[in-house]
This record gives structure tokens, C-alpha cells and sequence, in this order.
């Protein structure tokens, strides 16, 4: 998918590709992105742990991914390629901005494919296409803390982590299906990772739960107001929380995307009208352009065959 | 004491490639990644992968202490004026332990272990001198290893005993760096050896 901001050949704006003069490389000062740095080895070392940092301001307010702005800017370099999502868009307000605000104080190249990414910022989405080992996400959280909604004060969940005493969430679920029928999370679904810490995945839908799962790519996390990191190595096991008599299951839908008909991506409900007129499309737009483009070619095929085989 | 040895370059562009090659280390543990060279031709009173990493991770907020192989003067000097980092006595009280011969570590267990609650406030050790050409036939599994890997080194004498020990204090523990002929390789606390 081509974006306005993406039409500009690179030597047609020339000066438009420096990094903001004034400002240090990506931002953030030199000293914070030692410490954002020291956090992010230590968030490694203890995989789904959150590790405390000392959020800068940063020109955006918090809850419009300050932590992942932070964690990329101490990421980022001059040969990054970068794409940033938002809910799997690469064109609503969020992505658009943070894009071109590193675009502008890094001079990096943007894309808005997955496969041509080596960085990618995400707001509650895993792309469908499969990450490899050669790319990092990062993910935006807003609530870095799985277990803060059943226990409110810091301290005790600490200790709560500390002691791997995960019971209360145990109960949460169980709640859950009690009051359900069936675990009712669709997204922020709880995981265990590396069989040990419980972490927030982030208000990701359950659906890309799996994904987390033996994942080639390293996952880092980055929580602005919250000022907590934490990362999930590549091929590291991450399980969604469930019982063996409720196993975990993903969403699905009865109908294909609307626009590529693709029936194995997350779908998004489009309310069309306000007589319940509604239809299902990719949330990740990438992928829906990518399998739309291979459906069309694959139709011209098809067409010129059979205006063949009539001649 | 003598004016540090100069060095004009883009630290900006060191430290990031630095720590991509860090992190990765870290994230895949005893698969070494290539250094950025920037330093490598340069004079230095230390190691430069050792510079390198310190140039990347120490200043006036870490507590550093310098083990053997650094102890002179001059290296000293180097840190300081670079880096800003806080030197300490005693290597209990480090955040980073830089030590200069892989074969003189100093006990894992005499380290910053971090709390149960605050295990990240551990300390990191970073190794320079490290033999990439040896593979003493030890296999490392863990997180960020996809089934297992050989360890790239041969490690000290009694290494072996005292990171099973490191290992079993997760989520506590150190972590380390091992460097040496442009590369880095980390070990972090999760990752189990056996032979």
C-alpha cells in the first residue's frame, strides 16, 4: 500500500530526509537512552519481568505509545527500515504519527510492508505475516501489570511475582467461565512466559496470542506512563493462561474479509450504517493489500486462460 | 596523570550499533554477534570491545568495578573521562564488573544477585579476551535458543559449576558478556549449560 506521505522520491525532498537539526539522533538524549538500553538487557535476561526505567516526557501525551516511542528510539539506526501499526493499520492517526516523527529526527526509511521491516512499532496487533529472526517489534503497552485490575497496590504485586503466587489470576479466569461459560478475554489475554513470569501481552487480540508463542523475532514492550519495560527472547515459550477443561482458543468468524476474503486473518466489525449494515475486514491492512493483490493477479490468470481456451 | 587518548568519533552511531549487537547477544544467548569496529584501530589502553560496551552502557549512574587485566592507570583514566562511570572497590557493590582475561573472573556469586522482587537489579559482567575458535563440546538451551547451541568458548576453570548455580538463583543472578576478537556472545542467567 502506498501512503501520501510515501509518494515522495527521496531526492525530490532532500532536506526533508536529515534528521531534525537541534535535536540528538532519534529524539531522546544520549544518557536516557543508556538507561532505556541497561533496562531492555535486563528485561531480556528475565523474560516477561518488568523491569522499572525512568520515563522521559516525550512530545506526545502518555497513552499514545510513549513507552514503545522510547524503546525504538534507543533501538533505531540509520539502517533501520521502520513500520509502525495501529491496530494493524499503517494508516490511522497513531501509526501515521509516530512514523513521521521518526522520520523526521532519525532520516530513516519507512515502510509500510512487514516482510521489508527490520523495526516495527505496533499498537495492539502482531502482523499476520510471520516475523523472522532479523526483526524486532515493539509493542506499546498501556498496562504493563497482568495482575493489577485483581491486586491495586505495586508492592503486593510484586510480591506477588516474587513469589509466583499466581493464584488470584486463577480465579479470575475461573470467574470468567463461571459467569461466561467460557473465558469471555478477547484481548490483554494473560500469558505465562518461559514458565515463569505472568505478563501483559498487551491489548493485543487473543487471536495473536499464538504468535507470541516460539516466536523467531525478539519482542520488547515498552509502557510510557507505567515507565516499565520487558521483552520476550526469540524462540521462548509463551503460553495463554487456561484450563485443561477450557483449553485457550482463538476468535474466529463465519464470514471471509470483505475485501481480500481472506479467512485466516483477525477481521474488524465496520458498522456501515444505522440500520445494522455491517461488514468484517482485515484489521491488518498490509496483509489485506498483499492478499488482495495475489487474489486480483490470480483472477487476471484465470480470465486469460478461459479467453484463451474460447479463441 | 596523563590526558586520555583522543577519540573524535561518532559515539551517537557506536553506541547504537553497540547495543543492537548487545542486545541480540543477550537475546540469543552463545551465538556471538559481530562488534561495530569504530575502535578497533585505535590505540586504546583496553580492550576496544571492552571499550565498546562501555562507551555503550556505563555512565555517572553505574557503579563499575574494574577486575583484572585493567588495573592500569591509563585504563582507568580512559573510562573515567569517557564514560563518567563510578568506579568501586569492591566488586559486590557493581552494577558492571569489566574484566580484562577471561581466565581471572571474579565469583558469580560474589556479585549483585538483585532481589526477589527487584531481580533486575543484578549485575552485569562483561568478559574481554574470549577465544571464539574453541568449542569445548558444552551445549547451552534456554530462552532465545531455538533447541540448543554449542557454547562458542572454553570457559574458565569451574565456570561451569558456578553458573549451575547462577541458573538455579533465577529469577536472581548475573549476567554476562563474553567478548573478544570483535564479537560478543552473552550468557544470561537463563540459559543452562550442561556437556
Amino acid at each position: 500500500m502506498k501512503l501520501q506521505q510515501d509518494l515522495h522520491t527521496p531526492g525530490e525532498h532532500a532536506d526533508q530526509e536529515a534528521p531534525l537539526a537541534g535535536y540528538n539522533f532519534a529524539y531522546l538524549d544520549e544518557s536516557s537512552k543508556r538507561m532505556i538500553r541497561r533496562g531492555l538487557l535486563k528485561a531480556v535476561a528475565i523474560p516477561g519481568y518488568q523491569v522499572p526505567f525512568a520515563g522521559r516526557e516525550m512530545p506526545m501525551p502518555c497513552g499514545w505509545g510513549t513507552g514503545g516511542i522510547q524503546v525504538t528510539a534507543s533501538l533505531i539506526g540509520k539502517e533501520d527500515v521502520l513500520k509502525v501499526i495501529d491496530q494493524g493499520s499503517d494508516d490511522t492517526t497513531n501509526a501515521v504519527s509516530i512514523r513521521s516523527f521518526f522520520k523526521r529526527t532519525t532520516g530513516v526509511a519507512t515502510t509500510t510492508h512487514t516482510k521489508e521491516a527490520t523495526l516495527t512499532q505496533t499498537r495492539h496487533r502482531i502482523p499476520e505475516e510471520p516475523l523472522r529472526e532479523d526483526q524486532l517489534l515493539v509493542y506499546q503497552a498501556p498496562l504493563p501489570e497482568p495482575l493489577r485490575w485483581l491486586e491495586p497496590s505495586e508492592q503486593e504485586t510484586r510480591v506477588l511475582h516474587a513469589l509466583e503466587e499466581y493464584g488470584i489470576m486463577n480465579v479470575k479466569i475461573y470467574e470468567n467461565i463461571m459467569r461466561h461459560g467460557t473465558i469471555a478475554m478477547s484481548f490483554d489475554y494473560p500469558v505465562r512466559v518461559a514458565g515463569r513470569y505472568i505478563t501483559s501481552p498487551s491489548p493485543i487480540p487473543r487471536f495473536d496470542n499464538p504468535k507470541m508463542n516460539q516466536c523467531p523475532a525478539l519482542q520488547l514492550f515498552g509502557a510510557g506512563r507505567e515507565k516499565r519495560l520487558y521483552a520476550i527472547p526469540p524462540y521462548t515459550e509463551v503460553k495463554s493462561l487456561d484450563f485443561e477443561d477450557y483449553p485457550f482458543t482463538v476468535q474466529h468468524w463465519d464470514e471471509p474479509c470483505a475485501i481480500c476474503g481472506s479467512r485466516t486473518s483477525y477481521l474488524d466489525e465496520v458498522v456501515l450504517d444505522d440500520e445494522g449494515t455491517r461488514m468484517f475486514v482485515c484489521s491488518d491492512s498490509d496483509a489485506c493489500q498483499a492478499t488482495l493483490a495475489k487474489k486480483l493477479a490470480r483472477e487476471a490468470a484465470g480470465k486469460d486462460t478461459s479467453e484463451a481456451s474460447d479463441e | 596523570m596523563q590526558t586520555p587518548h583522543s577519540w573524535t568519533g561518532d559515539t551517537v552511531s557506536l553506541c547504537q550499533h553497540c547495543f543492537r549487537a548487545l542486545l541480540q547477544a543477550l537475546a540469543r544467548p552463545c551465538q556471538p554477534q559481530e562488534l561495530p569496529g569504530e575502535l578497533a584501530k585505535e590505540s586504546l589502553p583496553l580492550p576496544w570491545e571492552l571499550a565498546s560496551i562501555a562507551l555503550t552502557l556505563c555512565d555517572q549512574s553505574s557503579a563499575v568495578y574494574l577486575g583484572s587485566g585493567l588495573g592500569s592507570d591509563d585504563a582507568h583514566a580512559w573510562l573515567r573521562f569517557y564514560t563518567g562511570m563510578n568506579l568501586v572497590q569492591s566488586p559486590c557493590e557493581a552494577d558492571f564488573v569489566l574484566v580484562g582475561t577471561p581466565c581471572d573472573l571474579p565469583l558469580l556469586a560474589s556479585l549483585k544477585q538483585g532481589t526477589a522482587t527487584y531481580p533486575d537489579r543484578s549485575a552485569t559482567l562483561v568478559v574481554a579476551g574470549t577465544d571464539f575458535s574453541a568449542q569445548p563440546g558444552i551445549l547451552a538451551s534456554g530462552p532465545g535458543i531455538r533447541n540448543t547451541v554449542p557454547l562458542p568458548f572454553r570457559p574458565a576453570d569451574g565456570f561451569l559449576a558456578q553458573w549451575r548455580d547462577n541458573h538455579d538463583r533465577f529469577p536472581m543472578g548475573v549476567d554476562v558478556f563474553f567478548c573478544g576478537r570483535g564479537q560478543v556472545a552473552g550468557l544470561p542467567r537463563t540459559t543452562l549449560l550442561s556437556a
